[in-house]
This record gives C-alpha cells, sequence and structure tokens, in this order.
C-alpha cells in the first residue's frame, strides 16, 4: 500500500469513507462519504442525532461493524501508528487490525452497564487488554491495572479489582472502561457517547477526567456526542453529522457563534437554555427544509430566523412577565396537595421473609400543585421522582402520607373511582416506544379509554374527535389505522399525548416524556405540550432529569435527592440562587455551551496544547 | 451462599412433603381393591384382615396417611416388638418406656408380587437407569453444545440449516418411534457391522463366567434418549450463544483485540451456557421419564423398566415407591442445579 | 445506529413452502378423520385376515383387480395397515384435542391469573377469608361427608344420586358467600390479607411436575379401564402445567411493559388489561403452548396403545401397529409407515405454529 506519511500532524486522516447496511428493506447508507482529519492531541467532537451515523463512523474506525450486515465499501481511514508508519485501516487484515484494536486505537462504549462482561471481574477484564498487548507478566499487568484503577480515580483499587461489573456503580463501570481503554496507552481514543447513560453530575466527573487524561498523555480523542453541551465541554473541533453526511465542521468557538448550516443553527437553536426564559423553543424546519429524499435545503424565502441569535431573541421572555405570572399563579387554590408522602420498598428479607430493610424511594415529601401552574421535578436517577409520580396516581401504592386532588383524599379512592380519578390525572411516559400496544392501531389505542370512559356517545363521534386529535398534535387523519411501528419516536410520543388529551384531564403528569427523544424531535414535542396548556388551561407535573428542559417548563422547580425534596422555588431562583449545596452542584455540572464558558475551556485547553497548528 | 442453600432446601423439602401427599392421595383414589391384590388367591377373611392390619388399611384416611409418613420417615418411635423390629429392621437410638426412638431406612412397604421390600428393588435397578441418564446426558451435552456452537457461528450457513433442522426433527420425533427404529437398524439389520444387540442389561450374568460388564449394550439405549435433550441443547446453545454474540461485552472484547476464538470460547460461551445448564437440568428429570420407554424398549433393567413391569401388574407399592423415588431425584437434582447456576453467575448471588 | 439483522425464520416463510406443506398434510389429516368411513378402503382397520399376516407392501404380484388388497401390507394379525394409518388419524386426534382444550383452558386460567395478579394484586378481606373457609368445611362436611357415612349406617340405598351431595354442597358455599358479604357490610373489618395467588399456584406446579408425568398417566391409566374418555381426563388435568407456566413468564414479561402500565393509568380495568393488552401480546407463546402440547399429546397416545396401557384394544391407532413388530423385526413397514404418519403430523404442527406467529406479527402484516 503506497500510504503518503503526514506532515501536518495528522494521526487519523478519513478519506470519502462509506458504511452501508444491507437489510430487508434494502440498502442503508449509514456513512456516505465522510471525510475528516484528527491532528495527534487533539479531540475532535461528533455531533448528531439518532440515524446520522456517527456512531457507525466510530465503529468503522475500528473495524468493528457486524458483517453481515454491515460493510466499508469505500473509501479510506488512514491511521499515523507510531510503530507501524502510515497504514490504511481499510485494508488490513483482521490479525493486524487486532493488534491496533484496543492497543494503539481504543474504544470507549456508550452503556458501560452493558459493556462489561458480567462474568469476569474488572480487573480481569482490563488485565486481558494488557496481557494481550504488552509483554509483561501477570504479576506485572496486575500492578498496571491497579496503577491505572488509581488514574482514573477509581476508589479503593483493590476491592475494585476484585469486584465484578454488576457490584459497581454506573460511573465506575464507565471508569473501569476508560482504564481498560487506556491500558496500553493508545494513540487514538474513540469515545462513543461515553457519558450519555450517565447522570449529569457524573458525567461532569467523566468528561473532567476524560480532559486532564488526554492533557497529561496527549491522546488523541474522536469523541461522539448528541449533547452540542458536552461538546464544548471537551472538543477543540466539531463535525456535525446528518443522515449520515457531514453537514459541517469546524473549530468549536466557529460553530457555536457562527454557524453556517442551517441543520447546525437549527440544533444550536433548539436546546432549551438555562440563563433565560423562552416562549416557544426554535425548531430545526425553523431553518431548513427536507424534502422526501432526505435532502436539505436552506429556507432562503421568508425563514423565520435568519440566525439562532435571533431565534433567541425573539422568544425571550423577559422578567416582568415571569414575575406577573408567577404572582397569578398563587392566587389559585391549590389542585393537588401532597402531604408526607412516603413510598418504601423492602430490600431485603430474613430467612422466613420477614422484610428486615426497606429502601425509601420517596421520603416524606410534601408539596402544592397551584391550576395552570407547571412544576417541574428534577433530580438524578434514582432519587424517586418517578416513584413520586406514579405513587400520586396511585399506580404505586404510597406506604403512608395523603394526596388531595381538588381537595379529595386520593387514598381513599377504591376500585372504580380510581379508574374515574384517572380520567382526570393523567401520566405521559417516558418511552414511546414501549407505551403503545403494538397490536392496536393508534386510532383504537386513542379511542379505547375514551370508550371505556364513556367520553361522547357513539364511536362514531369517538373517531372524529380521535381525527381531530391526531391533527392536534400535527398527524394526519389517515394514520388512524397504522400501527404504532410504523411510527418515528416523536411521532409515538404526540400519539401518546393524543391518547392522554382523548379524556379530557385537568392534570397531567409528565414522566421523563421528552427523555427518548433526539434534541429537534424533543424540542417540538415540548412546543406541542406548551401550546396544550395554553389551549385547555392544564396543570402540569414535569419530571425530568434534565434541568434545562424543566427550566424551560416550569414554573416552580422541585429538586429531589435520595428520596427527599432538596428545595422548591421558581425556575429562575433554582438557577440563579441555589439555596442547597447539592442544588449548586446539579446546576454547576450542566453543559452550559455558551459562548463564555467556551471560551473559559479553549483559554485553559490552550496550556496544554501549545504546539497546535491552529 | 450459605442462607441461599438452607433456604433452597427447606422449600425443596416442603415440595416432598406435598408430592408425598399428592402421590398418596393420588392411589387412595385409584379405582380397585388393594387387598384383592395382594391377597391373591387366599380370600379368606381372617387373611384379608391381616392385610389390611398390616398396612393400615382399615384406618381412615388422614391415619393412613400420617402411618405412611411414619414409614418413611428416617427417625420414628415405634412399640418395641419384634414384628416392628422384623418389619422395619430398625436399629433403636433410646428408649422411651414402652416405645423405641429408631433410626431407619425409609420403608416404603413391600412388593405384592414378590413380597420384596420396595427400597430394596429401587436400589436393585438404580443403577441401569442411573448409568443410562448419565451417558445419555454427557452425549447429548457434549454433542449439543458442540452442535449449537457450529450453528450460531456459521449463521445462515448450510451448516446452520442442516443442524436446526436436524433438531427440529429430533426434538418432534416421539420417542419410542425412535427407540424401535433404532434398535431395529442398529440391533437387527446392521448387527453383523455393528456388533450391537437389540436388547441387552450393563450386567450380563453368564453361567460359566458368572457376571460380566456388558458395556456395548449401553450403546443404543443411550444414544435413543439422548436424541431429544441432544436436539434441545443444540437449538437453546444455538440461540442463546447468537444473543451473547450480539452484547455490548463482547464488542468491547473485539475492541480490545481479542481474537475471534478467545472472544467465543472465553467471553461468549461462559455467558451462554448458563441457560443451557438450566435447561440441561430440567431435562434430566424428563429424561428419566423419557428412561422408560427406552428402558421397556431395549429391555434395560432400570427403575422406569421395573415401574412400567409393575404398573402391567398393579403392584403398587413399587409404583408408588418408584415415584416418589424419581419425585426425590426430581427435587434434590433442582435443588443442585439451582446451587450450580448461582455459583457459575456472579449476578445470582446477591439478588437472592 | 441500530439495524436489526434479517431473522432466519423470515425468508422460509416468505417463500412459505413450509407452512404449505404442512397445511396441505393437516388438511390430509382433517379429511381422514371427518370422511374416514365413507372412504373405498378395501379392509376395515378391525378386520382380521388370519391367512395374511404380516404381508410386505405393494405385492403387486398378488393383486387382482376387483378384489381387496393390502396396499401397504398388514400386521400379526393381518389387519390392513393403510386402513389403520387412516382411522389412526381419527383416535390420536379425538385424544389429542380434547385433552388440549382442557389443558389450556386450565393452564390459561391458572397461569393467567399466577401471573397476572401475582402474590399482591388480590385482597380479600378477613371477614370474607374466615367466613369462607368456615362455609367450605361445613359445606364439605354437611354434603360429603355426613350423607356416606349416616347412609353407610342406616343401610339405606348407598347409591343415591350424587347431584344430592353436590347440591347441599353448593347450596352451603353460596349461603356463605351471602353472609360473608352481608357481614362485611356490617362488620367492615379493616384487616385485608392478600392472597398469594401466584406462590399457590406455582407451588401446585411443581408438585405436579416433580412426579414425571409419564408414570402418573401410565399409573392413572393402568388403574382406570381403558378408555378414550377416561384417558382425556387424566391427560387433560395433568398436561396444563406447562401452559400456565408459559403463560404466566410470558405474562410477567408482558406486565413490565409500559403499555400495561399505561393503560392502567388511562383508567382501565385490571381484568380488561388482562383480555384486551395482556393476553393477545402473550399470544404467539399461548399458540406455541398449544401446538407443542397437542403434538406431544399425538405422540403419547402412539406410546400408550404401543404400550398397550389405558387405551381400548380395539381402537386402531398407529402406536398399536408399531407394536406388532416387535413380534416380527423383519416387517419395517409396521414401523415406517405409521412413523412417517407420526412425525410429518408432529412436524406439521410445529410448522403451522410457527407460521401462525410469524403472521401475528403486526410488523409482518
Amino acid at each position: 500500500m503506497s500510504v503518503k506519511s503526514s506532515d501536518k500532524g495528522y494521526i487519523l486522516e478519513v478519506n470519502n469513507l462509506k458504511t452501508y447496511f444491507h437489510t430487508e428493506s434494502g440498502q442503508v447508507k449509514a456513512v456516505d462519504d465522510v471525510s475528516f482529519n484528527l491532528r495527534k492531541g487533539e479531540t475532535v467532537g461528533i455531533v448528531g442525532e439518532s440515524g446520522s451515523g456517527k456512531s457507525v463512523t466510530s465503529l468503522s474506525l475500528m473495524r468493528l461493524i457486524k458483517n453481515p450486515p454491515g460493510k466499508i465499501v469505500g473509501g479510506e481511514i488512514i491511521f499515523h501508528s507510531p510503530t507501524h508508519g502510515a497504514i490504511d485501516l481499510t485494508k488490513l487484515s483482521d490479525k493486524e487490525m487486532r493488534k491496533i484494536r484496543g492497543n494503539e486505537i481504543s474504544m470507549v462504549f456508550q452503556e458501560p452497564m452493558s459493556s462489561l462482561n458480567p462474568v469476569f471481574t474488572c480487573g480481569d477484564q482490563v488485565m486481558e487488554t494488557i496481557l494481550l498487548h504488552q509483554k509483561v507478566n501477570k504479576q506485572q499487568a496486575k500492578q498496571i491495572t491497579i496503577d491505572l484503577f488509581n488514574q482514573v480515580r477509581l476508589p479503593r483499587p483493590e476491592a475494585i479489582f476484585n469486584s465484578y461489573p454488576h457490584q459497581i456503580s454506573g460511573g465506575q463501570k464507565q471508569r473501569v472502561m476508560i482504564a481498560m481503554a487506556l491500558s496500553c496507552n493508545p494513540s487514538v481514543l474513540i469515545a462513543d457517547e461515553p457519558t450519555t447513560a450517565l447522570d449529569v453530575t457524573v458525567q461532569a466527573t467523566i468528561l473532567e477526567l476524560l480532559r486532564d487524561l488526554r492533557d497529561q498523555h496527549g491522546t488523541s480523542i474522536v469523541f461522539i456526542t448528541h449533547d452540542l453541551g458536552v461538546i464544548a465541554e471537551i472538543a477543540d473541533r466539531v463535525i456535525v453529522m446528518y443522515r449520515g453526511k457531514i453537514v459541517e465542521q469546524g473549530t468549536v468557538w466557529d460553530i457555536f457563534s457562527d454557524p453556517k448550516h442551517p441543520y447546525t443553527k437549527g440544533l444550536l437553536a433548539c436546546r432549551p437554555r438555562l440563563d433565560m426564559k423562552m416562549r416557544v423553543l426554535p425548531v430545526v424546519s425553523d431553518f431548513m427544509h427536507t424534502d422526501a429524499l432526505g435532502n436539505m435545503t436552506e429556507k432562503a424565502q421568508s425563514p423565520t430566523y435568519s440566525s439562532v441569535g435571533e431565534a433567541i431573541l425573539l422568544n425571550f421572555i423577559d422578567e416582568d412577565e415571569i414575575k406577573e405570572r408567577q404572582e397569578k399563579l398563587l392566587l389559585q387554590p391549590p389542585v393537588l396537595q401532597v402531604k408526607n408522602l412516603k413510598v418504601s420498598f423492602p430490600i431485603s428479607k430474613n430467612f422466613f421473609g420477614k422484610v428486615k430493610d426497606y429502601v425509601h424511594a420517596v421520603d416524606d415529601v410534601s408539596f402544592d400543585v397551584f391550576l395552570g401552574e407547571t412544576v417541574g421535578l428534577v433530580g438524578e436517577s434514582g432519587c424517586g421522582k418517578t416513584t413520586l409520580g406514579r405513587s400520586i396516581l396511585r399506580l404505586i401504592e404510597p406506604t403512608s402520607g395523603d394526596v388531595y386532588f381538588e381537595n379529595r383524599k386520593i387514598s381513599d379512592y377504591t376500585g372504580e373511582s380510581i379508574r374515574q380519578l384517572r380520567k382526570e390525572l393523567q401520566i405521559i411516559f417516558q418511552d414511546p416506544y414501549s407505551s403503545l400496544n403494538p397490536r392496536i392501531t393508534i386510532g383504537e389505542a386513542i379511542m379505547e379509554p375514551m370508550r371505556i370512559h364513556k367520553v361522547l356517545s357513539n364511536d362514531k363521534a369517538r373517531k372524529e374527535r380521535v381525527i381531530e386529535l391526531l391533527e392536534t398534535v400535527s398527524l394526519r387523519a389517515d394514520h388512524f389505522s397504522r400501527y404504532p411501528h410504523e411510527f418515528s419516536g416523536g411521532q409515538r410520543q404526540r400519539i401518546c399525548i393524543a391518547r392522554t388529551l382523548a379524556l379530557n384531564p385537568k392534570f397531567i403528569i409528565c414522566d421523563e416524556s421528552v427523555s427518548a427523544l433526539d434534541v429537534s424531535v424533543q424540542a417540538q414535542v415540548l412546543n406541542l405540550l406548551n401550546d396544550l396548556k395554553e389551549k385547555f388551561n392544564f396543570t402540569y407535573i414535569f419530571i425530568s432529569h434534565d434541568l434545562s428542559v424543566v427550566k424551560f417548563m416550569a414554573d416552580r422547580i422541585i429538586v429531589m435527592n435520595k428520596g427527599k425534596i432538596e428545595e422548591i422555588g421558581y425556575a429562575e431562583d433554582i438557577y440563579t440562587n441555589p439555596k442547597t449545596a447539592y442544588t449548586q452542584a446539579l446546576v454547576n455540572a450542566i453543559p452550559k455551551g455558551d459562548l463564555d464558558e467556551i471560551r473559559k475551556i479553549q483559554m485553559k485547553r490552550r496550556k496544554f496544547r501549545i504546539p497546535v497548528a491552529s | 451462599m450459605l442462607k441461599f442453600i438452607l433456604k433452597r432446601m427447606a422449600y425443596g423439602s416442603l415440595v416432598i412433603l406435598g408430592v408425598l401427599i399428592v402421590v398418596f392421595f393420588l392411589f387412595q383414589a385409584l379405582p380397585g381393591d388393594p387387598v384383592a391384590m395382594m391377597a391373591g388367591q387366599r380370600t379368606d377373611v381372617s387373611t384379608r384382615e391381616a392385610i389390611a392390619k398390616d398396612f393400615g388399611l382399615d384406618k381412615s384416611l388422614p391415619v393412613q396417611l400420617v402411618l405412611y409418613m411414619k414409614d418413611l420417615s428416617p427417625i420414628a418411635i415405634y412399640e418395641d416388638t419384634p414384628e416392628n423390629q422384623a418389619k422395619y429392621d430398625y436399629s433403636v437410638l433410646t428408649n422411651l418406656g414402652d416405645n423405641v426412638l429408631v433410626a431407619k431406612t425409609p420403608y416404603l412397604r413391600r412388593s405384592f408380587q414378590t413380597n420384596k421390600r420396595v427400597d430394596e428393588i429401587i436400589i436393585e435397578n438404580l443403577e441401569g437407569t442411573l448409568w443410562l441418564a448419565f451417558v445419555a446426558m454427557l452425549f447429548a451435552t457434549g454433542v449439543g453444545i458442540l452442535f449449537g456452537l457450529i450453528a450460531a457461528l456459521k449463521q445462515n450457513t448450510f451448516w446452520d440449516h442442516a443442524l436446526v433442522s436436524l433438531s427440529v426433527i429430533g426434538i418432534s420425533a416421539p420417542s419410542f418411534v425412535a427407540a424401535i427404529i433404532i434398535s431395529i437398524v442398529f440391533g437387527y439389520y446392521l448387527a453383523d457391522y455393528t456388533g450391537l444387540n437389540m436388547t441387552g442389561q450393563l450386567w450380563v450374568t453368564d453361567p460359566i463366567y458368572g457376571r460380566e460388564l456388558h458395556l456395548e449394550n449401553i450403546i443404543l439405549p443411550a444414544f435413543t434418549l439422548g436424541i431429544r435433550p441432544l436436539a434441545i441443547i443444540t437449538q437453546l446453545t444455538r440461540s442463546s450463544m447468537l444473543d451473547v454474540l450480539s452484547q455490548d461485552y463482547i464488542r468491547t472484547a473485539h475492541a480490545k483485540g481479542l481474537n475471534f476464538y478467545v472472544i467465543v470460547v472465553k467471553h461468549a460461551l461462559k455467558n451462554a451456557l448458563n441457560p443451557v445448564i438450566t435447561a440441561v437440568s430440567g431435562w434430566l428429570a424428563s429424561l428419566m421419564a423419557g428412561a422408560f420407554f427406552v428402558e421397556v424398549i431395549f429391555n434395560w433393567k432400570g427403575l422406569g423398566w421395573v415401574t412400567i413391569k409393575s404398573v402391567e401388574t398393579k403392584d403398587f407399592p413399587v409404583v408408588m415407591g418408584a415415584t416418589l423415588f424419581v419425585a426425590l431425584i426430581f427435587v434434590v437434582v433442582n435443588i443442585i442445579v439451582d446451587i450450580l447456576y448461582a455459583a457459575t453467575d456472579p449476578r445470582i448471588r446477591l439478588s437472592d | 445506529m441500530k439495524v436489526k439483522t434479517a431473522k432466519n425464520t423470515s425468508s422460509a416463510f416468505k417463500k412459505k413452502r413450509a407452512p404449505k406443506a404442512a397445511f396441505f398434510f393437516l388438511s390430509l389429516v382433517g379429511f381422514c378423520i371427518v370422511f374416514a368411513d365413507l372412504l373405498p378402503l378395501p379392509f376395515s382397520p378391525t378386520a382380521l385376515d388370519l391367512q395374511h399376516i404380516y404381508l410386505p407392501p405393494l405385492q403387486t404380484q398378488d393383486y387382482i383387480a376387483g378384489k381387496p388388497f393390502h396396499w401397504l401390507g398388514t400386521d400379526h394379525l393381518g389387519r390392513d395397515v393403510l386402513a389403520n394409518i387412516i382411522y389412526g388419524c381419527r383416535t390420536a386426534i379425538l385424544l389429542s384435542l380434547p385433552a388440549m382444550a382442557i389443558a389450556s383452558a386450565l393452564g390459561l386460567l391458572l397461569g393467567g391469573i399466577a401471573g397476572f395478579y401475582g402474590n399482591k394484586a388480590i385482597r380479600l378481606s378477613i371477614t370474607h377469608v374466615f367466613t369462607l373457609l368456615l362455609t367450605f368445611v361445613l359445606a364439605y362436611y354437611y354434603g360429603f361427608y355426613l350423607p356416606e357415612y349416616s347412609f353407610k349406617e342406616s343401610a339405606v340405598d348407598a347409591t343415591q344420586p350424587f347431584y344430592l351431595k353436590w347440591l347441599i354442597f353448593i347450596s352451603i358455599l353460596t349461603t356463605g358467600l351471602v353472609v360473608s358479604k352481608w357481614l362485611h357490610k356490617r362488620i367492615l373489618l379493616p384487616l385485608n390479607v392478600s392472597i398469594p395467588i401466584d406462590q399457590l399456584i406455582m407451588k401446585c406446579i411443581e408438585m405436579l411436575s416433580s412426579v414425571p408425568r409419564i408414570i402418573l398417566i401410565l399409573c392413572l391409566a393402568a388403574y382406570t379401564r381403558p378408555s378414550l374418555y377416561n384417558l382425556i381426563l387424566i391427560t387433560g388435568l395433568t398436561y396444563w402445567t406447562e401452559p400456565a407456566r408459559l403463560i404466566r413468564a410470558e405474562l410477567l414479561r408482558v406486565k413490565t411493559l409500559n403499555y400495561i402500565e399505561s393503560a392502567r393509568a388511562m383508567g382501565l380495568a385490571d381484568f380488561y388489561i388482562l383480555i384486551r393488552h395482556a393476553l393477545p401480546n402473550s399470544l404467539s407463546s399461548i399458540i406455541v403452548a398449544i401446538t407443542f402440547g397437542t403434538a406431544g399429546l399425538i405422540s403419547l397416545e402412539s406410546t400408550l396403545s404401543f404400550l398397550n396401557i389405558g387405551l381400548p384394544v380395539d381402537l386402531p391407532s398407529w402406536g398399536r401397529m408399531v407394536a406388532s413388530i416387535r413380534n416380527n423385526f423383519s416387517a419395517w413397514w409396521l414401523v415406517l409407515f405409521p412413523g412417517i404418519a407420526l412425525c410429518s403430523t408432529v412436524l406439521s404442527l410445529q410448522a403451522v405454529s410457527n407460521w401462525l406467529v410469524y403472521k401475528l406479527n403486526p410488523r409482518n402484516r
């Protein structure tokens, strides 16, 4: 192979890479003619939504695409290996490739929970890589592993060396994965959404760890994520992907301050912002138009917004207006009152099945919700926010405490009246994929609760209403007799919303309702929820792990931690003036992605990257 | 872990107790007069009464149940009489006035036909069945895992399709048809080439050479008995292997740069075999049931053979004893498997 | 990005060769069952032709037009193999279908209850439990126990109509039910106990399956009078554990799915959710359980008639035919033809069940 060696300091050059998948429904061009470079010591972020081909790109670099159905059909990946010189990875034999993998190029995956083999100890799995690629004996390998565990700041490295993956937390698992990836001092580290499955505070620590390790070792990183905020925290350069193609690349500063491509503009604008309150979130379609074939064109004539800044400016709600709304809300009667609610689950039983120990998922929680208000419920995984939402509806029975809805005590309800209550108190779940019965058409699914609760007199009227509802959530009447699997995630979530509306509820609990969606779709659904609120004067409890989403939606925010309420306050106060240390940490951990922040990070980074050619 | 084992054992003994009660009432509910069966030709009233008394048949059902359980209990209290001594063959632990606390082997009563102790009959025939089941399982597990691995690693090729089709036939072919065909084809038509017999025992008593071991006689019955588990293990291993191979941690192993065979043998197999182990153990008990037909057709002296013979002659203490014994084995095997399973999968240890 | 790999089964089903063949064979079997009596068969399945025993199939040199001819040979009593195979379908189906109907009804009910309600969902007030237990004991005592003894002692005709006992039993039970409702309203004991229905049913299943089913059936069949009716009852009452276990496991899986929870959140009643949402999504495993169970019962019928246990000797059956080879090992046709019939039926059932499962997925419509 004749590969010219690079004199520009490149470590990885990807030229016209094409990875296609052959499925039953035809060929899918997952990566379609992608070219980019990675310099020594540089961190390149690849950002894109689901289906953009960012993960397939990263797997192609490692040649980990499963064949069949996938195959690298064209292009070259030139790796300037410190030991082998410049080589084209696409042309290597499997045996040669194995010497590169885990040794000179290594990878950290998205799901730390499932990426470690459950039947081996963490130490064994890290040692395995070391023994494979380095000429050391077991004793030395163990020492190296423990040193690595120290480097990735795992507590009690010796204990974790002998632990099985299920015995340690998600963040710790990801540290083990990072230790494994760094064990042979690779020149390139590929991180495929390494923090997506983690809580925001854990994410912040992992990002910090990656930054420090990269600065110490001078490792080049390809960092893949869907979150522009995370990209701003770690990357030097950004590549934006959309449907298998690169739409824009440039330095972080350039992309964030002056995006050129309409998709990038849309992506930047549609993120809910922490620093200001917006009326409506701009969406990607405000900036560009996509035709049926997936070709995109800028909305040249009459674009809704011409730039990200304008989009934000036009939707900004000023402080006086917020104040006015806050004052008005408190004059309303409370529609829902939660008093000393407790939910406990048994965690261990003694020999005779008697419960020895409980975990208090919700521990003595009290708050009021006023009519027409949106209360945001935010907290990290396991803080009890989901359990709280479900116990209000009595989908989970509370252990003690009372919930009053319109001054009636919900815990006194039995059988039939609980079902009547659920007509007025609705919930929209997190996962739109599994919330719909796959064997029932969506029209039937929406009509069913109406029939049970005798909304409208006959099926004909109900059907008309369903079609009306489908149109309310921007779906079409002819979707009535389709099955759920024919819809995308965002569409399904809208179907779920339509089904919720069918019963004319007064009160809706949104349980992580947008967490499974891409940011651009998330913006659409959030806007829809806000529109409906205006229209029908709903009261919402909006549960999410994402403080910026909650802040966009909510008038007041409840911060939960370990089953207890940490803080209740107006959304603005929680952000600008957090009262407890926990809320403070939570707010600080969120990647801001604004220009000030990027400038600070880049200044700090400059110190370590003196030889970088810009 | 110890707590887990104890709990599992306590639970197992409860199941055995339940089975005992079920079996007892089942045989009570059967039509037919047991006294008449035992007495045979001797129909005079005194004989009948003596038999009825010996078996406690003159008492009410609950009392009979208690008596039966007392017979089975390894530790019990009896009146110290020579009759009881002869009947139960116990050894005295302590004297309690007129009564004695004794230890004994569970008394499963005596065969109507031969008047032999049922436990002796079971022990006599157990060896054959155990050998048969053991060899069949060994064959089925070894070959089945191999076939399953081949099918999974060569997914969607000729080998995969052929092995899957064969396993479908293996699962659906009724065991007695398979047994007959195999015994006739290999033991009769091809006997000259294979040198195997259609029927035979593990131990053949020759008038001149005495008791002789005939290992070749186990080949055909074990093969027949193994077909169905083999087919199921093949399919299970295949699907479980395919499932494991698509897991994230296999991708991690690839990303480490490990050799494909190291990944399969070290990382995938250990995870993939857990469901297979459970299934295999579940099959052990059914295997003993399947062994019944195989034993009859190959005339192989074992538990199944003796049970079917007793069913035909309505020798119900033997049937009852054998049923209880098989149930006991089933429960014990299940406990062992649960413990083994917990030992091989570190995730289970915490959850229970 | 996730790309679904093509399943190897789907391509075979698209060509539809296997299910087509299976449907054809099963309709042939169905035809034989319904019209066996109208077929122009040269011999009846029970007719003995002692001059032609162990006649090999297709002995064309003996064929004389117009005279009855043993196309597929005869067994040790000169019974016609062809006629027995055709009538054997009838016996096989006559046993397996009703038995499976009983078994799957029982299994669906018990497995469904165990899986859907679990250990905590069914709650009864102490008053109910207490009064019901009491009345059950009373009803049993006055309905069954007392009559037996009193009639024995008074030496009145002991063969009194059995429905009288049931009448007393049920009437006492209903009275108890009414009383418990009344008591519940008056006393209002706030104490509720949850019935661990799942555990109860699972323990039952574990006990039943600890005793190998084959022995159970063999014993029961050996002690009762050989009759199809008895055998159907016996097998039906012992085969329910497998479907029950499957349904339970499937429901436990389905229950955790979000759409069940969202159905509850919509205010739908539990039983409605079970019928409308949970069961249809367990349908594929129900179908698999039923078809495999039926296939197993067809094999069982042959096995029992092969061993000559539990079935009347004069009933034509595939297994009975196979059994006659044990007196003459060279009569290969006595294994081959019934064996083919048996295996094809079982395989066809499985192919049809696979096809149904494939078709029931809305993605494949």
